[in-house]
């Protein structure tokens, strides 16, 4: 079965077929919450789909489709979840182009993390992203360069190796462990803010 | 390899096939693993943001003389500027979007976008610019600018005129009218690039005009293609006929249904209309004629490079190079190779197989694309085709990709791609074949991408099979 059947897209499921609006969005409203759940539909999309241009037209068709359909959403609280299943149907078309340019994970295994994901609470989400920034500057120069290379262009970790005299792939290896020594600081940080 | 280290390669999309298998196996059952997955995805999604609110900038400036503290509050405030500049480009994308689907048609609106595929910038009134355009959008004067060569657009005036760009390609529609009752004139002005048109009969008095660098075109009712680069225009006339007025000398000529006309900057005589040829199903690429986009060197010119690089390494004499050389340059320097160059979409090369082939180029179910060259980095690549229907008017585009893992750098490679490999996104099960290839291109997904193409031949049958 595929992955959008198995999902139910299409069906009724958060009353996208068969809406009852009960309170009108405005633009500045519709604005707020949009910009405030980005992060979180970011993130969500980017669990999907493991290529970042991919990901941003994803977010852009969905924000197009989310504008039309605005008279659909029940409640401001109803948006991240709203949103997350038409981000999540926009995702499942641009697997279809990335599935013939690389090698993705099996749609059962998508089905999963999706789900998963969606059962995540926003607010813990921004909590992460708070302590992520402070995390962050605490890594020397040299490190917060390497973290950030795969995201200016997909050459640009073969580069900075070039740059540092190293081989691609150690530097890969170290910027695994960067990010989970990033990881490992935001853990502490929640917990240490939790208490 | 462990498990997160497999999470980091696949975000970064450098996991090899295997190692993808690998992470699927561990995922499916790991409940652990699916939530570091998450909390990676999640890192990553705060990385590229940081990345983009541009921290090398930041980082840069961190190791200067500045405090942390400094830096976090510097930090701050361009995160709130992109927060704004965010809010601010979601109202002028709600604007777009409430002017196209729910606003009533304004007078201004001129077109209505049909299809759209690939990177495409508009520019309208007061040089606002903007690449969400979609379907269904109407659209007043204006410049549309195809960034990719897969990127195409179609459009409608209201009187059904079917238009459609292809390829890298720009167009100014005109916001101009006779003010002759209430249907304007269409006025189109092709930069560069190729239109196809299927266009209704227009009021007497108003013909749809096309203007390019070289040629006026005035258009009645007809079906053509034109394509036209800052030197030349070629104009194809399927059905109907259409009057093309050389723009340098005011030279006119009517050119009726399955001929076709070449106005160029460089030869100002004549004006020769030529017929359709029948098609063949084989092309052989010339590429200093057949190059839109791409850096030409000449094998002469790489010979010379060569022979002062013996000189300056001590290896050949001043004397003995100029001699190699003076030999060399009695060879046709038509033979040469194209190489890749960077856009903002990658880097690209394309090739116009009109150029060269006089013929029609029609593609077969034996068909496949023989392509040559050299490749300068290790990058995926997609490799495409354009195609036209026989009687006119813009059919798709095909494409495949070709991953980093079959190049290697500084190496020769040969590739035999046969037709049933090409897919167009849009219609995945129509196949291209019967249909008239018009353009050749390649794109490299990273702008740095290097390549050197040789050579690309549309050959009739699997070329491997031959005896």
């Amino acid at each position: 079965m595929l992955l959008w059947q198995v999902l139910g897209l299409g069906a009724n499921k958060a009353g996208m077929e068969h809406p009852i609006p009960r309170f009108e969005l405005s633009e500045h409203q519709f604005l707020a919450l949009l910009v405030r759940a980005e992060p979180v539909l970011r993130g969500y999309a980017r669990t999907l789909v493991p290529d970042w241009d991919l990901v941003d037209e994803a977010i852009q068709e969905a924000t197009i489709t989310m504008w039309q359909k605005r008279d659909q959403l029940e409640s401001e609280d109803g948006f991240v979840p709203w949103a997350r299943v038409i981000l999540r149907f926009k995702c499942l078309r641009q697997l279809e182009k990335l599935r013939s340019r690389q090698p993705i994970l099996s749609d059962e295994v998508l089905e999963k993390l999706a789900e998963r994901s969606e059962r995540r609470d926003p607010m813990e989400l921004s909590v992460r992203e708070r302590a992520f920034h402070s995390c962050f500057t605490q890594f020397s120069r040299e490190h917060r360069e390497l973290l950030l290379a795969p995201h200016h262009s997909l050459d640009s970790v073969v580069r900075l190796a070039e740059r540092r005299g190293k081989s691609p792939n150690a530097l890969y290896k170290l910027l695994a462990r960067l990010r989970n020594q990033l990881t490992e600081c935001v853990h502490l940080r929640i917990s240490t803010e939790a208490k | 390899m462990d498990s997160h280290e497999l999470i980091c390669r696949y975000l970064h999309g450098v996991a090899s096939e295997e190692e993808v298998r690998e992470l699927d196996r561990r995922l499916r059952s790991d409940q652990a693993l699916q939530e570091d997955f998450l909390v990676q995805s999640e890192l990553d999604a705060n990385l590229r943001q940081e990345a983009q609110l541009g921290s090398r900038d930041d980082v840069q400036q961190a190791s200067s003389d500045e405090s942390a503290d400094h830096w976090q509050q510097n930090h701050r405030g361009r995160r709130m500027t992109v927060r704004i500049l965010l809010a601010l480009a979601t109202v002028a994308l709600i604007a777009v979007v409430t002017q196209a689907f729910l606003l009533p048609g304004s007078p201004q609106e001129i077109i209505t976008v049909t299809s759209v595929s690939g990177p495409i910038a508009w520019t309208g009134d007061g040089g606002h610019v903007t690449n969400a355009i979609a379907v269904g959008e109407k659209l007043p004067g204006g410049t549309l600018e195809l960034l990719s060569p897969d990127a195409s657009v179609e459009f409608a005036f209201k009187d059904r005129s079917a238009l459609t760009l292809a390829g890298l390609s720009a167009m100014t529609i005109s916001n101009d009218s006779l003010n002759a009752g209430s249907e304007m004139q269409k006025k189109l002005y092709l930069r560069h690039g190729r239109l196809s048109a299927r266009v209704q009969r227009q009021p007497r008095g108003r013909p749809l005009i096309v203007s390019t660098n070289t040629a006026e075109l005035t258009v009645l009712g007809t079906k053509f293609n034109v394509e036209t680069s800052p030197e030349s225009t070629r104009l194809t006339v399927k059905e109907g006929s259409v009057r093309l007025k050389r723009l340098p000398d005011g030279k006119e000529v009517d050119v009726p249904a399955q001929q076709c006309v070449f106005a160029s900057l460089e030869n100002q005589n004549a004006l020769p209309l030529q017929s359709l040829n029948s098609p063949v199903n084989r092309w052989q690429s010339e590429l200093r004629q057949d190059v839109v986009m791409g850096k030409w060197t000449s094998r002469l010119w790489g010979i010379g490079v060569k022979l002062k690089k013996a000189v300056a390494s001590g290896k050949m004499s001043e004397q003995e190079a100029l001699k190699v050389y003076k030999q060399t340059a009695h060879l046709n320097d038509s033979a040469g190779s194209v190489w890749t160059v960077s856009s903002p979409v990658g880097a690209l090369l394309v090739l116009s197989v009109g150029r060269s082939q006089d013929h029609p180029v029609h593609l077969q179910a034996t068909s496949s694309i023989l392509v040559r060259g050299r490749a300068f980095s290790r990058t995926p690549v997609k490799i495409g085709l354009n195609v036209e229907f026989p009687d006119g008017g813009f059919a798709g585009k095909y494409s495949t990709t070709i991953p980093a893992s079959q190049f290697a750098v500084g190496e020769e490679f040969e590739m035999e791609l046969p037709l049933n490999k090409f897919r167009d996104d849009r219609k995945t099960d129509v196949s291209p074949v019967g249909l008239e290839l018009t353009d050749w291109w390649l794109v490299a997904k990273s702008s740095s991408g290097k390549f050197e193409i040789t050579s690309v031949e549309l050959a009739n049958a699997p070329l491997r099979d031959k005896p």
